[in-house]
């Protein structure tokens, strides 16, 4: 059986003593000042170098996070003040959500055709590490779209109609626009400026089955003069396609509605062949024969998911009112200016 | 007409109450009601001729350099004749905050006045929160500024005089830090509201760009002065320097980023 002075002996050499200087450290003034201004510091580093700014940001606002904590374990005057702890408590939740939206965030773009479902796989995105991706399980249509042009063409309000898969497994049907978001699992899809002509077209390689496709062009109006494009169909040559019209799509003179041309043409290119396709009409080629069926549209979309961003808010919310709360009853308590004293005798 | 004859009012007695306060800081005899009544007529001119472009272009003063300085001048003006009506003891300091509008008046006059594009991510309620807390935030950065920089002239021979009538450094340095402290609330206010509206708008609340960057390096050497403020005690001509540097990273990344981009936020819009 061990003496009793042995049973003691770790609890003397128990590490929290020997770290209470650096706890003490940590929780001082100077190391507050001192991440704050690194984060200046790295901030500016990271417009004016161009370094990420996630990581650029990541080690003065750690300093900063365990500063305030150590503040909030270690000060008396903030432990006994609940509204200075809770903005000071605040502001670090603030930092440490910031990092953990950043681990599990999503963003990406994506382009879908008129009357077609959503593809992730089509999507180009970028995620935090610990980001469960559930993107693939999301199931919409893009059901057409209405997009007002004032004049000088500049755009207006944007009427994008989906048509989604909810929870409960219900199809549902929306109006989405730039500021009116499809929310479906998290993630936020909103409509965007990049949108144009999407020309159909039926491959029918020799001895195979036909395989329609639309092919999306240079967003409209955007890249008005560059309306072309290549297309490579499922066992079938490389094929250049280049959209012509001769009316105005969107008047500059006078306000309009982003609309498919009435009369458009296929300038076609394949195989050393050229040949110019109304809707309807078929070229013939070497290894198959081309159909120009019509000409749809396609609408970029661009996805965001953070789960941190309710709570951001609220944390931001709580800081800035406890804050807001504190000033105002030290400035009640306090008078800015020192009151003269009476003079003897009055 | 009416619209620019009544601009041209505001900045006449604009001027004019500028003038006299730093005339009055000259001769030794500050006119405070004399410039606080001024300023309330040029106020009211301004809102008038911002009225009256508002009905006009039916959208707010927010889209071109010509409407983001006008709308400026006022609520700088504004927020400033208010702390002056409130704190009638500081009234003097007005002179010291006057030589700023001036410049932004003469930047005013040389600047396009013709309406730009009201883009449709504009159309929303977030913008006048946004904005309007932008203002709040400058204008009592701007008043923080003015009241601090008393102590610093006090330094020379000529600030002494001039200023022997205003309360002690220690009160000035007391109520520039109470400003300062108030537009920190109202900054934050500002960027919360901003990354609500650019969620909403661009379909992200935080992305670094440049304007949002120097807001955010803004909202920190406010924090920063403030807080060496309280652990510190500095003397008050270092608050001063602490004050200025504050309002003039937050000046150049209200005016300077806009200017150099021609639009805020531009390339998102």
């Amino acid at each position: 059986m061990p003496e009793q002075g042995a049973l003691i002996q770790p609890v003397r050499v128990f590490p929290w003593r020997s770290a209470a200087p650096l706890l003490t450290w940590l929780a001082s003034p100077w190391v507050t000042l001192g991440s704050i201004a690194a984060t200046a510091a790295a901030a500016v580093a990271s417009v004016s170098l161009g370094w990420g700014a996630t990581w650029t940001l990541a080690a003065p606002l750690t300093v900063f996070t365990v500063n305030l904590a150590m503040a909030a374990v270690t000060h008396p005057k903030l432990r006994g003040d609940p509204v200075l702890l809770s903005f000071h408590l605040a502001l670090a939740a603030f930092v440490l959500l910031a990092a953990l939206g950043r681990m599990t965030y999503l963003k990406g773009q994506v382009e879908v055709t008129e009357s077609a479902k959503f593809d992730a796989a089509h999507a180009g995105i970028e995620n935090g590490p610990w980001h469960i991706n559930r993107l693939g399980e999301t199931r919409f249509f893009n059901e057409g779209m209405v997009i007002e042009y004032d004049a000088q063409r500049v755009r207006g309000e944007t009427y994008n109609q989906v048509r989604w898969l909810d929870d409960g497994g219900r199809w549902r049907t929306t109006v989405i626009g730039d500021e009116y978001p499809l929310v479906i699992n998290g993630y936020r899809f909103y409509t965007t400026g990049n949108k144009g002509f999407a020309p159909v077209f039926t491959w029918r390689a020799k001895g195979g089955a036909p395989v329609s496709g639309s092919v999306h062009l240079p967003g409209y109006p955007l890249h008005e003069a560059r309306q072309e494009t290549v297309w490579n169909p499922p066992a079938g040559p490389s094929i250049h396609i280049r959209l012509a019209f001769d009316e105005e799509i969107l008047d500059p003179a006078r306000p309009s509605v982003f609309r498919v041309p009435q009369r458009p043409r296929a300038l076609v290119t394949a195989e050393g062949s050229r040949a110019t396709l109304l809707p309807g009409e078929t070229m013939a080629l070497v290894s198959g024969e081309l159909r120009f069926d019509a000409v749809s549209t396609w609408m970029g979309y661009s996805i965001s998911y953070d789960p941190a961003k309710p709570w951001l808010l609220a944390a931001l919310l709580t800081a800035t009112v406890a804050l807001a709360w504190r000033l105002a009853s030290r400035w009640r308590a306090e008078p800015w200016m020192d009151t003269p004293k009476p003079e003897q005798g009055a | 007409m009416m619209e620019t004859w009544a601009l041209w009012a505001a900045l006449t007695a604009y001027a004019l109450a500028g003038s006299l306060a730093i005339a009055g800081i000259w001769r030794g005899q500050p006119s405070g009601r004399l410039v606080l009544t001024l300023l309330s007529g040029a106020l009211a001119l301004h809102a008038l001729s911002l009225g009256l472009r508002w009905a006009r272009l039916g959208h707010g003063p927010f889209t071109t350099m010509f409407e983001i300085l006008s709308s400026n001048i006022f609520s700088f003006t504004l927020v400033y004749a208010a702390a002056l009506w409130r704190f009638p003891a500081i009234r003097p300091t007005f002179a010291l905050a006057a030589p700023l509008v001036f410049l932004m008046m003469g930047w005013l006059m040389v600047t396009n006045p013709e309406p730009g594009v009201f883009p449709p991510t504009f159309d929303t309620g977030w913008l006048y929160v946004h904005i309007g807390f932008g203002k709040l935030f400058m204008g009592a950065a701007l008043v923080a500024l003015g009241v601090s920089l008393v102590p610093a002239m006090r330094l020379t021979g000529l600030g002494a005089r001039a200023f022997a009538a205003l309360p002690d450094d220690t009160s000035l340095d007391e109520l520039a830090f109470r400003f300062l402290s108030a537009g920190l609330v109202f900054d934050t206010l500002m960027l919360a509201a901003g990354a609500i509206w650019a969620q909403d708008a661009w379909g992200r609340y935080w992305a670094f760009d440049p304007l949002e960057t120097w807001s955010l390096v803004t909202w920190l050497l406010a924090a920063l002065a403030i807080h060496a403020r309280i652990t510190l005690r500095p003397p008050a001509y270092a608050g001063t320097l602490m004050i200025a540097l504050v309002f003039t990273v937050a000046y150049a990344t209200f005016f300077g980023v806009p200017f150099v981009t021609e639009r805020p936020h531009q390339g998102v819009v």
